[in-house]
C-alpha cells in the first residue's frame, strides 16, 4: 500500500503538490525542533544517587498548589499528604518549592519542573528540613508518578526524567534513562534495597 | 487517486496546524526582549515596549562579576596557592578560562573581545534579579537541588495583561494572543565546570548573556 502510494506520487503529483509537500515535511520537522527544545540542564543521577542526596523520600498524595513571590522570583510551592514516608521523618503535609508559577498578570516558566495534578500519588525524593520547606532533588529525576491500569489492576511507577534527555558526565552525553512503567511491588523492593544498602 | 493524495496532504496539514499551536504554546520570541519594568530605570530602561534582544558590538560591552562569598553549607574549593589574595586570582583565572572556553565554541557569536574584565563582589546572594551578569558558587538559591545544573526561569505575560503592556500597545506593538512575550530572562548555572566540551550549554550560555546585556 505504501509503495503504490509512492508510486502514484511519484508519477502524478504535480511539480507545485511536490513542492507543497517538502515544504510540509521541512515545516514539521522545525516544530518538532521547537517542541523538543529544553533549557534546563540535569546531571543524571543513578537511583543509588538520588537515595543519597535525598534528605527525605515518601509516597505522596498531592492535595493543590499555590504561586508565590519571593526574593524577587516566582516558586510554586506544591502541599502534599504524606502516605508513607520511607526516609527521613515528615510531618502529615509537606511543602516542595518549585521555580516557576503563575501569579497575578505573569507567568515565569522553567523547563523541567514537574507539574502536580491534584489528587496524583508519587514517590518523591526531596530535600530539606522537617518544618520547612523542600525541594525535589533532581527535579524530574526525583519525581515518580504511581499509575493503576483500570483494566488490568496493575499499579506501576514512572520517573518522569524516563524520557527526558539528562546530561551523563562520564559520556559527555545527553541521554534517556530511568525508571519506567515498572511495578509498584518491584519499585519498592529496589527502594528498600538501595536504602538498606547506603546504612552505614 | 487524486483524491487520496489531496487527503493525505490535507492530513498532514492538519498534523502540521496541531502541532504548531502546541509550539506556540511555548510562548518564546526569539530576540526580542521586554525590559522589567519593575527594575529601576537605569536597567530597564523605562519602558515595557518589546525590543530586539541586545547584541554586544563593542569591546568590554559585556560586564560579569563574581562574588567571592560561599553559601552557608559547609563547601570547599581547592586550590593550589593558599594565600588569601592567590586563592581569590586562582579562582578568578578558572572563570576566565571558562568563559573563553564560551567564545572558542564553533557557532557561537560572542567575541572574547566583547567580555569586560572579570570584576569581584563579597555580596552573599549576588546572583539575584538585578539585571547584572553574575557568576556565584554555591549561593543558597532554592532553585538548584542535586543533579540540576542550570536552568532558565522566562517571565512572560500571564493571563491578565501586565500594565505597562497597555503602554506598549499605544506605541504601535500589536497584540498576539497566541504569544507570550518575553519579559526577562535569567539563565542559572550551578557552575562553570563543566563547561568544556557541550554545545548544549555553550548554546545556553550564549542565549543568556544575549538576553541579559
Amino acid at each position: 500500500m505504501t509503495h503504490e502510494i509512492k508510486e502514484n506520487m511519484k508519477t502524478n503529483l504535480t511539480y507545485e503538490q511536490r513542492r507543497n509537500f517538502l515544504l510540509i515535511v521541512f515545516l514539521i520537522g522545525v516544530v518538532l525542533i521547537a517542541i523538543v527544545a529544553q533549557a534546563t540542564t540535569l546531571v543524571r543521577l543513578t537511583f543509588p544517587e538520588l537515595v543519597k542526596n535525598s534528605s527525605a523520600i515518601a509516597h505522596v498524595r498531592c492535595l493543590g498548589s499555590q504561586a508565590v513571590f519571593e526574593n524577587g522570583e516566582i516558586w510554586t510551592d506544591t502541599s502534599l499528604e504524606v502516605l508513607e514516608s520511607n526516609k527521613g521523618n515528615l510531618p502529615a503535609i509537606v511543602v516542595v518549592r518549585q521555580p516557576g508559577g503563575k501569579l497575578a498578570h505573569l507567568e515565569s516558566r522553567v523547563d523541567g519542573t514537574p507539574q502536580f495534578r491534584v489528587g496524583e500519588e508519587l514517590y518523591l525524593f526531596l530535600e530539606g528540613q522537617p518544618g520547612g520547606r523542600f525541594f525535589l532533588v533532581g527535579w524530574s529525576q526525583g519525581t515518580f508518578r504511581v499509575r493503576r491500569n483500570p483494566r488490568t489492576g496493575l499499579t506501576t511507577v514512572t520517573q518522569d526524567s524516563a524520557e527526558i534527555p539528562a546530561y551523563d558526565q562520564q559520556s559527555r552525553e545527553f541521554t534517556k534513562t530511568g525508571v519506567k512503567d515498572m511495578r509498584l511491588d518491584s519499585f519498592r523492593e529496589q527502594l528498600r534495597r538501595e536504602m538498606l544498602r547506603q546504612v552505614p | 487517486m487524486r483524491t487520496r493524495q489531496k487527503q493525505i496532504l490535507a492530513a498532514m496539514r492538519g498534523t502540521l496546524c496541531v502541532l504548531a499551536s502546541a509550539a506556540t504554546v511555548q510562548g518564546y520570541a526569539f530576540n526580542m526582549i521586554v525590559p522589567d519594568v519593575r527594575q529601576p530605570l537605569a536597567i530597564s530602561g523605562g519602558s515595557a515596549c518589546p525590543v530586539k534582544a541586545h547584541h554586544p558590538t563593542t569591546p568590554g560591552y559585556l560586564a560579569f562579576r563574581w562574588s567571592t562569598s560561599l553559601g552557608t553549607a559547609p563547601t570547599s574549593i581547592l586550590t593550589q596557592d593558599q594565600t588569601p589574595n592567590g586563592r581569590l586570582n586562582e579562582i578568578e583565572q578558572i572563570i576566565q578560562q571558562s568563559l573563553a572556553a564560551w567564545t572558542n565554541v564553533g557557532g557561537t557569536a560572542l567575541n572574547p573581545s566583547w567580555l569586560a574584565p572579570l570584576a569581584r563582589v563579597a555580596t552573599q546572594n549576588a546572583c539575584g534579579s538585578d539585571g547584572m551578569n553574575s557568576i556565584c558558587f554555591d549561593q543558597p538559591d532554592m532553585g538548584f537541588t542535586p543533579g540540576v545544573l542550570a536552568f532558565t526561569r522566562v517571565i512572560g505575560r500571564g493571563p491578565n495583561r501586565h500594565p505597562g503592556w497597555r503602554r506598549a500597545r499605544g506605541n504601535g506593538v500589536r497584540a498576539n494572543t497566541r504569544r507570550r512575550y518575553l519579559f526577562q530572562s535569567q539563565r542559572h548555572f550551578r557552575d562553570l565546570r563543566h563547561a568544556t566540551g557541550s554545545r548544549r550549554k555553550s548554546k545556553i550560555l550564549r542565549l543568556g548573556i544575549a538576553a541579559h546585556a
